[in-house]
Formats: structure tokens, sequence, C-alpha cells
């Protein structure tokens, strides 16, 4: 099947990821529509990063992955055998990490790497393809490319690296960039320096992205729409600015009140109840049910439902008005 | 009256073969008994060394670190830290009463009634005591590290990142517990962060560090809504929903640190000559606000318009 540029660049539908009998991604239906960025925000351990790998297609083997549909640009990604999987996978999809040092290769100088990779998808050779490794550092606000193209990773700062892997996942021009709390662990100067340059990037390409990240600060600030993950489950997603200011799950709000950006004092700071699950236990059919001051009978017996149009929708029996 | 006082003290490494950096650089401030101070600045500019430094466990080489009075030149039960990771805070082959026994000074399991009492205060359950670190989750693992700070019964506790390792949820527990803590025991506090909105949550007062030299200290109210020196705006610019114009400059090339110049200078919109010849001294802008930087004194210019250098 050809790609279909004109739909939703992913579109996942009934998403279920196991490990043995554990149900880990629990039934997630998301869009990611094309010039848009989405974020996907939850705790720790809530399954965001394996929604991205099953996306980018590296989903760990010991991973079942079954749903109803996921598709990109209309072409299933479940299965790796068609023809055109293997270009839209490497392609056409780009995923940056949280520790870049793992990504590149300590052996090869990063000019290289990045023309490695522009060779291959664009088929650029001699000076044209040392000029476009070149630009492809510039454009990451690498300062004086020509030198930095012969460094090692181990000669570079953290933050120094991280926009080389930015630019080596630039390099192909996906039209996706999965970016996987890009920024966690670098200091917040750095953070907001190099997440600005992303979405630059991303708005000046016309890409789309699934910005993944716990911040839900950071979430306000660069992305579209927010998507908020519970325990395996998406219990809201709405645009960015409608979560802050209307959010209609308990847990989104719960969300929002144990944020150190949102408070404004100490005294208003408020931990959620209680911790995520433990998914190999009896789950509730909202997971959220047993931390939830609004839970019902219901919520522990039957699947909440989904309302609300695109832009604020909620899967939940008992929303905020 | 002062708890701590810091005079010229100064502190540097060897860095490869020739070069030295200086990462703590001629600090001289003070924290008054119970205050709860906070500590900011990139990754780099010397906020670990400094946090050693107090606790007596890097010794200056030049400057006194003063403790009611007394020089601090070894660790002291009066002042205790918690460290950057849990790695560094707990030993992986002691069981967690034990880590936080060592808070006294013993190991061997001789003060159960005591760490029963501070696990208590801590919010660790008993049958958490006999297990290993690694069978913790992150979030309790903090609290064991707080726990072995706490029962030394600490007069100036430093916290050096207590959260940058958790999740949202368990990072406002464990602030909210900081705070309990403080106000229970009366203890003075200096939190180490890059992130401002755990500072302004946490400190009535904040000191700005950049490579090495305090360049910015005043009431975190004042530090936020009104900064003084520009590598402050910055850091306060790249608070998200703040103006992208006035956020960091990345540093392009290596730093150029001379002795006797501004050490901002390379990345300062407002730099001039004299920048580059003196370097500016914390003078005071108002009651309590000290800023170090030649052209933050009166005028009030916005980064943003200033030229390019
Ligand atoms: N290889 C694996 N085997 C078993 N369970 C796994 C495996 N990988 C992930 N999990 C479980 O799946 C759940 C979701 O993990 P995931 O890494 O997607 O979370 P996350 O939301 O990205 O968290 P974080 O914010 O910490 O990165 C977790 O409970 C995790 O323990
Ligand atoms: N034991 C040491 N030997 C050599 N250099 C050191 C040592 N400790 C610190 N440094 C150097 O001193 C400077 C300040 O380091 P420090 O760890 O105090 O920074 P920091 O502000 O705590 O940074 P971060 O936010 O990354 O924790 C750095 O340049 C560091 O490389
Ligand atoms: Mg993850
Ligand atoms: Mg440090």
């Amino acid at each position: 099947m050809t790609p279909d540029w004109t739909k939703n660049l992913v579109e996942a539908r009934n998403l279920n990821i196991r490990f043995g009998s554990t149900p880990v991604v629990d039934d997630i239906s998301l869009d990611l529509p094309k010039g848009r960025i989405t974020a996907l925000v939850g705790e720790s351990g809530s399954g965001k990063s394996l929604v991205a790998h099953s996306i980018a297609g590296i989903l760990t083997p010991a991973a079942r992955l079954e749903a109803d549909r996921l598709s990109f640009a209309g072409v299933d990604l479940r299965d790796t055998k068609s023809p055109g999987w293997r270009d839209l996978r490497g392609r056409q999809i780009a995923i940056i990490f949280q520790n870049p040092r793992a990504a590149l290769s300590p052996v090869r100088r990063v000019g290289q790497q990045i023309g490695d990779v522009i060779a291959r998808h664009r088929g650029l050779k001699g000076a044209e393809l040392s000029r476009a490794v070149v630009e492809a550092l510039g454009a990451v606000g690498i300062v004086d490319p020509e030198a930095r193209q012969n460094a090692y990773t181990g000669e570079l700062s953290g933050g120094m690296c991280q926009r080389v892997m930015i630019a080596l996942a630039l390099a192909c021009n996906p039209r996706l960039l999965i970016a996987d709390e890009p920024t966690t662990g670098l200091d917040n100067t750095t953070q907001a320096a190099i997440l600005d340059l992303v979405v630059d990037q991303i708005r000046a390409r016309d890409m789309s992205c699934l910005l993944i990240t716990h911040d839900l600060a950071l979430a306000r600030e660069y992305a579209d729409d927010i998507c908020v993950m519970h325990a395996g489950q998406i219990v809201e997603k709405a645009d960015s600015a409608r979560i802050f200011t209307a959010s209609q799950h308990p847990y989104t709000h719960a969300l929002l009140k144990a944020s150190a950006s949102q408070a404004d004092s100490i005294a208003s700071l408020e931990p959620i109840k209680g911790s995520l699950p433990d998914l190999n236990g009896p789950l509730p059919a909202c997971r959220f049910a047993n931390r939830c001051p609004r839970a019902e009978e219901r919520c522990h017996s039957a699947k909440p439902p989904v309302s609300g149009p695109d832009t604020a929708r909620v899967n939940c029996w008992n929303p905020l008005p | 009256m002062t708890l701590l006082e810091l005079s010229g003290v100064t502190r540097s490494f060897a860095s490869g073969r020739k070069a030295r950096v200086v990462a703590v650089d001629d600090a001289n401030f003070t924290i008054a008994p119970g205050e709860s101070v906070g500590l900011v600045g990139e990754s780099g500019s010397g906020k670990s060394t400094l946090s050693r430094l107090i606790c007596g466990l890097t010794p200056p080489e030049h400057g006194v670190i003063r403790l009611k009075g007394a020089p601090v030149t070894a660790p002291t039960r009066a002042v205790q830290m918690v460290f950057q990771s849990a790695d560094e805070a707990l030993n992986p082959a002691f069981t967690i009463a034990r880590n936080i026994a060592v808070g006294l000074g013993l190991s061997n399991g001789s003060a159960t009634k005591e760490v029963a009492e501070v696990a208590a205060q801590v919010g660790l359950s008993p049958e958490l005591l006999p297990r290993l670190p690694h069978q913790l989750s992150g979030g309790q693992q903090a609290r064991a590290g707080i726990a072995r700070a706490l029962i030394a019964q600490p007069e100036l506790l430093l916290l050096d990142e207590p959260t940058a390792a958790l999740d949202v949820s368990v990072q406002a527990l464990v602030l909210k517990l900081i705070e309990r803590l403080r106000q229970e025991t009366g203890c003075a506090t200096l939190l180490v962060s890059h992130d401002l909105d755990v500072v302004r949550l946490m400190c009535e007062r904040v000191l700005v560090m950049y490579r090495g030299r305090i360049v910015e200290t005043g009431p975190i109210e004042q530090i936020i809504e009104a900064p003084k020196h520009p590598y402050t705006r910055m850091l306060v610019a790249s608070m998200p929903g703040k103006a992208r114009e006035e956020r960091i400059v990345l540093p392009s090339t290596a730093p150029q640190i001379t002795a006797n110049a501004c050490h901002f200078r390379d990345r300062c919109p407002l730099a001039t000559d004299i920048c580059a010849r003196s370097r500016p001294q914390l003078t005071d802008v108002s009651a309590g606000h000290a800023v170090a930087c030649h052209h933050a004194g009166g005028a009030d210019h916005p980064v943003s318009e200033s030229v390019e250098c």
C-alpha cells in the first residue's frame, strides 16, 4: 500500500501491549494529525515510551502488540513485511531519546554519522554531501559546524550531543519526530534552548511531533494538544490550553495539583493520592478508580465511556463539569 | 545572628594536564538559623562543590567557612547533606536501617530506636527498613536519604537536587516532606536545584551561581519578578511560559575565564570593554538584594534591546 499523505499521520485504534499476561497498555486510541505537536504526559511507568516504541517499530520483542488499527499515512505499521514499511520506518519516522550518548556512536566523528544518514536517504556524495552535513549541524544551532563535524561525542557536552542527535534525526527529513523525554537530565536553561530549537525545526518543516514528557508546563509551552496517560490508559486528550483551564478527568486535575510549576505555594501543592496500580494484580476497569475522589461503583466494573469532541475528549464515567 | 558564614571561599580542581577549573570562586554569604535558601545555576556552575565545602567534605583552598563562629574543617553533625543521587547517598550493600544509622556515625545497627523514629518522621514504613536500597522505589530511596541526614539532628540541611530524579507526584511528596521537617525541626536548609519553580515554592532567598561565582542573591520574589543580572534574567526566561526572546544563549566556544574579567561576558548581551578588564563584585541594589554586574547597577536595561556582542 502506498502512503496517503492526506490522512492523519498516525492512527492507533484499541492498541494493547502485554508482557506475558500483564496488560501494560490497555486499549488506547490515538491520532497524530499532520503538522501538530502532540504531548503525551503521565507519571513514570504509565506506558508513554511503549506507545512511542510501537509507533516507531522498535518495541521490544518481549512485548505483544495487538491493535484494531495502527497505521502511518494509511500504511499498516503492524505488517513489517509490507514493501512500504521499511522506507516509512527508516525515512519518515525519527525518534530521539533521553540519552543522546547511547544513540550515537562514540567511535565515529559526528559529521560522519550524519553523513551516513544523508547519503542513504538523499543519495548525496562528495562535496554536496559535506555541504549538507555542515548545514544539518548548523540548523540545530551548533556554532562552527565546519570544525565541530570532526568531533567525537566524548568531546561534546550533554547539550551539544543532544543537538547532534536532533540533527541526525532530522537529516532524513522525516514527517514524524518522536521525542521521548529529550531534555530530562539537562539543566533548565539548556532544556529550554533545545526544545525551542526542536519546535522551530518542526514548524519550519511542517512536521508532526509526539513529545513525551512528565512535565505539564513543558507540554503546555510546546505542544498543540496534550494527551494524558495513566497506568496504560489514555484518560484525556485536549488542546493544550484547555487541559490547564478546563481539564475534565480527575487524574489530569490531580496531575496539575501535583506540579510545582502550577502551584502558588508549597501548601497548595498536592501529591496524587496512592500510586500506580500493580499491573499484575486485578485491575479496576478505570485504572484510576482506586485513587480517584470521584470514583463510583461502575468505574470499577465497566470501561469508562469516551465523550466530547476531538478538542476535548475524556474517558470517564464522572468527569469534572 | 548567623548560623553559617562563608568568606572568600575558593576551591579549584585540576582539569586536564595544565588547566585548573575554579569550581567555587570567592564565595561570600551567610545563612541565618532556620532560613531556607536556594542555590541555582546551570550544570557545572559549582553548586555541588559549594555544598560539599559547607559540609566539610572538601576543604577550601582559600577562605573560611564558619558555623556559629567556629571554622568548619571536617564534617560535623550539625551540617548534614542529602546527596544528588541515591547511589551516592545510600550504600547498596547496607540495609535501609543501617544506611540511616550511618548518619549518626554508626553502622552496626545499635541505634534501632532512633532509626525507627526518624523513619516514621519521613514516612518510611517499618517493613522497608530491613530491605536493600535497590528494593525501594525512587521516592522511598529519597526518603531514606533524607532520614539519614535528619537522624543527626542537623542545624543546617543541605539538599542537592533532592527531587531531580523523581516523577511529578513523588516530587510533590518529597518537597512537602522537606517543608514539614523544616518547620518541625527549625533547621535551616540550602536547597540546590536548577528548577526555579521548586526554589520558588521552597525558599525565602536564593543564590544564583555562574561558573563558580555568586552573581546575584536576593529574596526569591524579587529574583523572579525583577532579576538584575543578565544571567539570572536568562535563567528566569527559561522557565516554561516565559518570553523566548530573553532565553539563554548556549555557549558556543570554550569559556574564556580570566581572573580580572566577568565570567559571563562571552554570553552576555550587555557586555562592554569594562567587563573584560574588571571583575564585578556583589553590590547591593536594595535591601538583601545584591548583584555582581557592571551594567545592572541602576538602569533597568531589558536584555532583548541591547546590542549583540
Ligand atoms: N521489557 C519489559 N518487560 C516487562 N515490563 C515492562 C518492560 N518494559 C516496560 N515495562 C513496563 O511497562 C510499563 C510502562 O513502561 P514505559 O517505559 O512505557 O513507561 P513510561 O511512561 O515511559 O515511564 P517513564 O516516564 O519512567 O519513562 C511499566 O510498568 C514498565 O514496568
Ligand atoms: N572532584 C573533582 N575533580 C575535578 N573536577 C571537579 C570535581 N568536582 C567538580 N569538578 C568540576 O567543578 C565544576 C563544578 O562542578 P559541580 O559538580 O560543583 O557543579 P554543579 O553545579 O553541581 O553541576 P550539576 O548541576 O551538573 O550537578 C565542574 O566543572 C566540574 O567538572
Ligand atoms: Mg519512558
Ligand atoms: Mg551537582
